[in-house]
């Protein structure tokens, strides 16, 4: 610190030393940089941001507040229902994981210019809009079931379970004049979808004598991740869609017409049932949906409002990485009987698929508001309450984001997914239609070359009439039969009990009569069992249990519901959303979902889907910018499958680890707080080591140095060094 | 029987339940498509026999160009040997390779290789049992050629019953695979020699401890990639990189390693105990004389 000191007190040096100061600024710089959080990707502290937050450990809880069916009810009515037929059946599931959605946007004040696609420069200031999606989801279901008659017994044990990640953090840079006209934009985005899923099936009968005993494994994952992509949208000429969030509410009775305003008087007779072009007056062509929605009667059509306009030109760059895996596992299946001589048997497919390029098209896009968009008693401009500070705003119908990055977003994405699934999807389409193929008796391309040289369709080879000159497509025998391996051979030859092909196809080595019988007896004597009047007893008692539980009427009449926007007419921008619902029946709805409205009462079924605004918001959006890994989105300790593991057993988690940290009987996979020091595991910084007093915590309360410190103290060293040798 | 030929029983019976018990053949094999395809596919199989059952497992990563590949290309062969071949309506005369294994084995060939090592380890302890009770040199010779059949028995028995199973046996007639046979268990449109111009292979083989490892690269212009047109002139000229027709070429490389499994090392172990037995027999006969 010394140095440093020194090294402040020299600043007014002449500049013939500041080259050498240039390193130990350098440094410093480094040094006060390694002090700032390194996750920087938060918006000014003014900036507009709200969002909704859901814990899916809640979503029981949620299904029964808004419908009234309780499922772990269900669970038990199932259970009595078996226990009541006569046979046993235990099952669970488990959900957890959550879900962020949050928009945040700012205008920084400083000019810049840009250029359109025909290269006029214009001043314009930036509108930055921050997308940040965090959704992650642990999904655990399973049951056991065993029925047994006297000598038939069926036992069944079921596992399954998804998990699925969905990350997103989105900048979009909107460029516009002091008329909220629109320019064009920049988009950075990052993101990772993935989606797996097993599914595990042991099942054992014994009927009629017989045991079979087949174990089923199946698996799949999908993954999609983009590392990078940018892309940069450039208009032909301004846009105004912003502008359409300043437009005071009823100036064209709800309908946007767009910048020129010329509409069309549309009578119903002109109405078109599908697609198709519309002419306007003066010979212009606008491509339009059909349909009455379009052109109602006596409506009216506005091309640049309602349909989609050439708006520029959109060019980027992505990288993608695609990967998939698909994996089948059998044993026990009675393959040898089939005349396959394997009793395990495991399949795995995997990929993954890296992926970059560029792209550059024409960019089309429709934007648009509904004003008088109401859900009583809200409606028109209200009263919001945002960090304490009242906030009059419009209600109606617009998009969360900016029109300009839903629809960047969506082309940027469009060529980045096709890059990466494009290979397999070709895979796939090749695959069916193969099939197709061969379902439809159609051969594909083969040609059948006659003794003579010519060509013809294989097809036509031995269709009884003679295609060849030579007639030799005709065999003399009567019919041939062709091995897998390209080999002739007569027709009556095959199944005769000697392999006359070299690789044995003519001999169909398809399951004997012996089997089929066996799986008849074996269906009959189930058949003859107790088996059809237990489970109509059961399918009865559960239909009984499950009227209980279902309410005559629903707690929440979700039709009832509707869903607005809030916007803040100063500043182009949407501020909000709310879900409104009529929980009372009184005809005017209260507030399922949303900020604090002025004079409107809050619904009476509370959801643990959570809404924030302001610095609530912001203090949530910096919390989960972190979190990249399904793990981290969707924490294990709070995936609770004891339940699950006491009804399905050690095969559920056979590889289960037996630490109990804190000895409290509780292993560390099932126990919320596996040190024992009263923090949950999720909310403890390190949960293998119990909390320490803030006395005790003070002697390593020093940070860690992270590798930017590492950098900067090293680098300092190496100018003190030289420093103390002078 | 002294204690310590009871604790031979004892180690012995633990030794072969464990042989019993473990694997008994195996086969792994990788094999890399290193040339013509992208990111370099690359299939890993294992085969496995036990006491009780087979296994089999297969993988294939960045399987998508293969299964392209498989998809795409065209059996050029087919046509080929269907003019070549013919049909003819006189039965051959050599049994086909099907007779073999029906003449082979009543039922599983597999199983009754089970059921001989069963025999051989049950024969090796009875006979050690028997070699304890009434010490001969005799029954103590016989032990160790029950032990040495059991020997013979587990490392080629068992496969060669598999093979049999598999109607792997070499049988005339085979084609040829441009994957050395590799794939062909894993997918029934195998790649064949014959769609193949200036196709060469090599082969490699070398005796490790684990088992016998067998190498195999090939390469060669796969015609069922190209159009119809285009395949003569590959056939009639070599391309060369960049010239029509290159993208054809397919380069391949295999590794697949054959073994008898923990079988046989278990079986081993057992030696000691039978050659402790021999020399015990021989200073008891001189002990005598």
């Amino acid at each position: 610190m010394t140095y440093f000191g020194a090294m402040l007190k020299e600043w007014s040096c002449p500049a013939k030393c500041m080259r050498d100061r240039l390193l130990p600024t350098l440094v410093c710089l480094i040094m006060l940089t390694s002090l700032a959080p390194t996750a920087s990707a938060m918006g000014p502290a003014d900036s507009s941001i709200w969002g909704l937050s859901y814990d899916w450990a809640h979503f029981e809880g949620d299904v029964q507040n808004m419908t009234g069916v309780d499922t772990n009810a269900a669970n038990e009515d199932l259970e009595e229902a078996a226990e009541y037929a006569g046979f046993t059946l235990e099952t669970d599931q488990v959900l957890s994981g959550s879900s962020h959605f949050y928009v945040e946007s700012w205008d920084e004040s400083d000019i810049v210019e840009i250029q359109d696609i025909h290269g006029v420069t214009h001043q314009v200031s930036k509108r930055v809009t921050e997308l940040t999606i965090r959704h992650g989801l642990l999904a655990d279901a399973g049951f056991t079931m065993a029925w047994n008659d006297d000598s038939e017994s069926i036992d069944v044990w079921y596992s399954a379970s998804q998990e699925i990640v969905l990350v997103v953090d989105a900048t979009y840079t909107e460029y516009v004049d002091s008329d909220m006209m629109v320019y064009g934009a920049d988009l950075e985005m990052t993101g990772e979808v993935s989606d797996s899923a097993d599914l595990s099936m042991n099942l054992q009968i014994i009927a009629a004598g017989e045991v079979e005993a087949p174990e089923i494994d199946l698996g799949y994952s999908l993954s999609m991740e983009i590392p990078s992509l940018v892309s940069q949208w450039r208009v032909d000429e301004p846009m105004d869609y912003l502008y359409d969030l300043i437009e005071p509410a009823g100036s064209d009775d709800g309908e946007d017409e767009g910048d020129d305003g010329e509409c069309y008087l549309v009578p119903k007779d002109y109405i078109a049932p599908e697609d198709g072009w519309f002419y306007g007056s003066s010979g212009e062509e606008y491509w339009v949906e059909g349909g009455e929605d379009m052109f109602p009667e006596d409506g009216t059509f506005c091309p640049d409002g309602d349909g989609r306009d050439a708006s520029g030109i959109i060019e980027g760059t992505y990288s993608t990485l695609t990967g998939y895996s698909l994996s089948v596992g059998m044993n026990g299946l009675p393959a040898e009987e089939f005349g396959i001589n394997l009793d395990v048997f495991n399949v795995q497919l995997s990929d993954s698929v890296p992926g970059q390029g560029t792209f550059s098209d024409d960019f089309e896009m429709g934007s648009g508001a509904i004003w008088d968009w109401e859900c009583p008693p809200i409606g028109g401009t209200e009263s919001l309450t945002i960090d304490n500070v009242t906030t009059e705003v419009q209600c109606g119908l617009a998009p969360p984001i900016s029109p300009g990055m839903a629809f960047m977003m969506g082309y940027s994405m469009i060529p980045a997914f096709d890059n990466g699934v494009s290979e397999l999807s070709s895979v796939m389409q090749q695959q069916v239609e193969s099939w197709i193929g061969e379902i439809s008796g159609e051969e594909e391309g083969g040609v059948f070359v006659c003794d003579s040289g010519e060509e013809i369709p294989a097809d036509w080879e031995n269709d009884g009439e003679v295609d060849c000159s030579d007639g030799s497509d005709e065999s003399d025998s009567s019919d041939t039969f062709t091995c897998d391996n390209g080999e002739v051979i007569p027709a009556d030859w095959e199944n005769d009990g000697e392999e006359d092909c070299s690789d044995g196809s003519d001999e169909n080595e398809g399951p004997s009569e012996d089997v089929f019988e066996k799986y008849i007896n074996m269906f009959e004597a189930l058949n003859n069992s107790n088996l059809p009047k237990t489970m109509e007893a059961f399918g009865e008692k559960l239909g009984e249990l499950v009227e209980d539980n279902v309410p005559s009427e629903p707690v929440m009449d979700l039709e009832d519901s509707c869903a607005i926007l809030f916007w803040n007419t100063d500043e182009s921008r949407v501020v909000g959303m709310a879900i409104l619902n009529d929980g009372d029946g009184d005809d005017s709805s209260e507030v399922l979902l949303g900020p604090s409205i002025f004079g409107v009462r809050e619904h009476n079924v509370d959801l643990n889907l959570e809404y924030h605004d302001g610095d609530d918001a912001r203090d949530v959006k910096a919390g989960i910018l972190g979190l990249t890994e399904l793990r981290e989105i969707a924490p294990e300790s709070k995936h609770d499958v004891e339940e699950l593991y006491n009804i399905l057993g050690p095969e559920f988690l056979p590889d289960l680890d037996q630490t109990d940290t804190d000895q409290d009987g509780i292993l560390d996979f099932f126990d919320e707080d596996d040190d024992g020091d009263g923090l949950f595991d999720w909310q403890d910084d390190d949960p293998l080591t119990p909390f320490r007093s803030p006395g005790d915590e003070e002697e390593d309360s020093v940070p860690g140095p992270g590798a930017l410190a590492i950098v900067s103290i090293l680098g300092a060293a190496a100018i003190l060094i030289p420093r103390r040798d002078e | 029987m002294q204690t310590k030929e009871k604790a031979a029983l004892a180690l012995t019976s633990f030794l072969l339940l464990m042989a019993w018990s473990g694997t008994w053949f195996e086969i792994s094999a990788t094999g890399t498509y290193t040339e013509g395809l992208e990111r370099n596919p690359t299939i890993t199989t294992e085969y496995i026999i036990d006491a009780s059952q087979e296994s089999f497992e297969m993988s294939i990563e960045n399987a998508t160009p293969l299964l392209l590949y498989w998809i795409e290309r065209e059996d050029v062969t087919v046509n080929a040997e269907e003019t070549g071949n013919g049909s003819t309506n006189d039965k051959p005369s050599s049994e086909g390779p099907g007779e073999t294994v029906e003449g082979g084995c009543q039922d599983s060939c597999l199983d009754q290789a089970r059921g001989a090592v069963q025999v051989v380890m049950i024969a090796l302890l009875a006979s050690l049992c028997l070699s304890y009770v009434r010490p001969s040199i005799y029954l103590r010779t016989g032990v160790l050629v029950v032990w040495l059949i059991g020997s013979v028995v587990i490392v080629t028995a068992v496969p060669i019953a598999a093979a049999y199973d598999f109607g792997v046996t070499g049988a005339e007639g085979s084609e040829g695979s441009s994957t050395g046979g590799f794939d062909t268990a894993t997918q029934d449109n195998s790649v064949s020699v014959n769609q193949f111009a200036h196709f060469e292979q090599s082969e490699d083989a070398k005796v490790r401890l684990s088992g016998i490892a067998f190498y195999f690269d090939s390469v060669g212009f796969d015609l069922g990639l190209l159009d119809e047109g285009d395949r003569q002139g590959v056939v009639d000229q070599k391309p060369s990189p960049g010239d029509p027709g290159y993208e054809s070429l397919i380069r391949f490389h295999g590794e697949l390693e054959v073994g008898p499994g923990e079988i046989l090392t278990w079986w081993v172990f057992t030696s000691p105990v039978l050659i402790l037995n021999l020399l015990g027999s021989r200073s008891q006969k001189l002990e005598e004389e």
